[in-house]
């Protein structure tokens, strides 16, 4: 077997809340709290979930945007958390990100080819007349002409911001992209010319991407396998065609059948349904499993002990290794 | 002047809402943009009419100069009638449309944490509504804030009426904005992208509400939204707009079923669906353009690959079979070539 590309252990993010007399730190956000996953070369892990679950935090700890608390990062076979500065940088270079918002994500005063090609001059890989033709291919790669390399971020649309944020991650010529949320600032038409592009970058260059996104249409149509985020903890993992097909967690079965799907005659009483709408805060989380307030199956199985005393471990389902659930009861 | 009288219209009356040909121009230092321009469409009594299409198509204008909610200048009625059980808004005194605007009509704005007051808690600002619409004496209306936040299944609504915005969730906050707008009893409810801010198990949930509401109620609906899921959810009768025009509607199903604008087609194609596995979206080319610079003729031809010469050439919105509308020359041509297509894949696939 191949070593995979990207391991994650065990990866835990928690933000210290300050409150009180000389700001002590009385409590802490769990936002990631041992998040565990491998992401093959060339293939495409979707990391789903709802507002405040902790999927960005995932991705930036990942690319040390923020420091993770503690776990392990492995990229290309060395662990990132514990590189020199120089070894990190030059790490960075195979590691990139596409970030969510268009509009904030590109500094107003740089022009296009100072953009797409700073990392080029910070890595001192290209100059003057070797520089900018290195932008205009890179331009032309995403669907740009090379003569807009001039002008600025708000002489384009979002989606053409968009194929610079593309542009400008894919310049160092990275192995993995994190792509948190592409497309979520966008319309449908154009969020379609995303979708393709990142696909058809993938395909020639071999890139992996963790595909950050709420979104659960883009990430079935991008992505080979995909882990659902809930409070800081993946509750499941599967290949995209398994969790679609046959969703096990309770949390997965109620996001899903939440969807409106764009077909009148599929309108339908929802199948699986919270029992409560109010996602408890990441700081005092409930004991156990952090579902059980909202769980349908808890309800259903006559509210059992152990799934407010123990925190269900993330474990294969019956003879589908790797088909993961962190559920005491969704395995069966 | 006597006033129309206000009442429920008989069956098969005249529709509760009546849009025709609505130009709402904004005067820019770049020239006129036409945001909306030449819309009509009518909503009967319980049902829902969703107006879908991309940013800037001119959807939320639509439904702010139904309730002249548009500040002129720099926003002006080129043209346009708005007829709303029996009478023109447009021709309406300040009065009238005072009377009318959360009262006989509720709105629902997409941010339900930019739309309620900070400074107020939510039973003032609901109570508020209830004051100025229904003349109940003040101890009565605190019962009523309750009444209607029950209504919209507000845990615990005691405790809730004395909140302020910042105390609540987006999705009870989306919920005390509606018990808002149901407050007074609307007969038309207008929705702006009301599920937009929040995640999408809270949707669902709001999706139903509204629902059940409009059985039990019988108000009608016009829902703004630029999710075709959402549109499938809740609508009777959908409008496709188009850089300010409505370039295809009618039932939902036919609509969703046979689509034949080349930019609903467009629409339907790149969307990835959760029911589904595409190998590849379709995505259109190009993107919408400037409202000060809208083509001649049909608006999408730029950007559309069915596009000849007479499209140059203004398209109206004209009927095809009972209840469905399409603005395009060509669409009848477009519907024979995808049938060919598809019975050539059939054919395919068997062989």
């Amino acid at each position: 077997m191949t070593h995979p590309l990207l391991v994650v252990r065990d990866l835990k993010k928690h933000f210290p809340v300050r409150a009180g007399l000389f700001s002590r730190v009385r409590e802490y956000v769990k936002a990631v709290d041992g998040v565990t996953f491998s992401l093959e070369a060339g293939k495409t892990l979707g990391l789903v979930g709802e507002s405040g679950c902790g999927k960005t935090t995932v991705g930036r700890t990942i690319l040390q945007l923020i420091p993770p608390t503690s776990g392990v990062v492995e990229f290309e076979g060395d662990d990132v958390l514990r590189l020199d500065r120089r070894r990190l940088r030059e790490k960075r270079r195979r590691m990139q990100i596409v970030f969510q918002d268009p509009y904030g994500s590109l500094n107003p005063r740089m022009t296009v080819q100072q953009i797409v090609g700073e990392s080029l001059q910070v890595h001192d890989i290209a100059r003057g007349r070797a520089l900018r033709e290195e932008v205009a291919r890179l331009l032309l790669q995403v669907g740009l002409r090379p003569e807009v390399m001039n002008r600025y971020p708000h002489e384009f649309s979002g989606g053409q911001r968009q194929r610079i944020g593309v542009a400008r991650a894919i310049a160092l010529k990275p192995a993995f992209v994190v792509c948190d949320e592409p497309t979520s600032a966008l319309d449908v038409s154009i969020r379609a010319q995303i979708i393709n592009l990142l696909q058809d970058l993938q395909a020639a260059r071999g890139l992996s991407y963790l595909m950050i996104s709420h979104d659960l249409g883009v990430v079935r149509h991008i992505a080979s396998a995909v882990a659902v985020m809930y409070l800081g903890k993946i509750v499941e993992q599967a290949p995209t065609e398994t969790l679609y097909g046959n969703p096990r967690h309770p949390y997965t079965q109620v996001l899903l059948s939440a969807i409106p799907i764009a077909n009148p005659r599929l309108r339908k009483p929802r199948l699986a349904q919270a029992t409560d709408d109010s996602v408890p805060s990441p700081i005092h989380l409930p004991g156990g499993c952090p579902f059980h307030p909202r769980c349908p199956l808890y309800a259903a199985k006559g509210k059992p002990a152990e799934c407010v005393t123990q925190m269900p471990e993330l474990a294969p389902v019956a003879s589908q290794p790797e088909h993961l659930v962190r559920c005491h009861f969704a395995r069966e | 002047m006597t006033l129309p009288v206000l009442q429920a219209p008989l069956e098969n009356g005249p529709p509760l809402l009546d849009v025709r040909d609505l130009r709402t121009y904004f005067h820019t230092d770049a020239g006129d943009a036409k945001a909306v321009d030449g819309v009509s469409f009518s909503i009967e009594q319980g049902k829902t009419l969703a107006v879908v299409g991309e940013s800037g198509c001119g959807k939320t204008v639509t439904a702010l100069s139904i309730l002249q909610l548009i500040p002129r200048p720099p926003g002006e009625f080129i043209s346009g009638e708005i007829h709303f059980a029996g009478r023109d808004l447009l021709k309406s005194s300040r009065a009238e449309l005072r009377a009318l605007r959360g009262g006989r009509i509720g709105m629902i704005f997409q941010e339900p944490g930019t739309s309620l007051n900070p400074v107020f808690t939510i039973g003032a600002q609901i109570g508020e509504a209830i004051a100025l619409h229904r003349k109940l004496p003040r101890s009565q209306i605190r019962e009523e804030v309750l009444r209607s936040l029950r209504a919209v299944e507000v845990n615990d609504p005691a405790r809730r009426i004395d909140q302020y915005p910042h105390e609540m969730s987006g999705g009870m906050k989306q919920r005390a904005m509606i018990a808002m707008a149901l407050s007074c009893n609307p007969q038309l409810l207008i929705a702006d992208e009301p599920t937009t801010a929040v995640d999408v198990t809270i949707q669902a949930r709001i999706l139903q509400l509204l629902k059940s509401i409009q059985a039990e109620k019988g108000m009608a609906i016009l829902l703004i939204t630029h999710d075709l899921g959402v549109v499938a959810e809740l609508a009777d009768d959908v409008a496709v707009m188009y850089a300010g025009k409505i370039i295809e509607k009618g039932p939902v199903q036919d609509v969703f079923d046979h689509p034949r604008h080349p930019y609903t087609l467009g629409l339907f194609a790149s969307l990835p669906r959760i029911d589904q596995k595409k190998s590849r979206l379709e995505s259109i080319e190009g993107s919408v353009p400037a409202a000060t610079q809208f083509p001649d003729g049909c608006r999408f031809r730029e950007r559309c690959r069915w596009a000849a010469p007479q499209c140059a050439a203004e398209q109206p919105l004209l009927p095809f079979g009972d209840q469905h509308f399409v603005a395009c020359w060509k669409h009848e041509e477009i519907a024979r070539e995808r049938a060919a297509v598809v019975e050539l894949k059939n054919g395919a696939s068997e062989g």
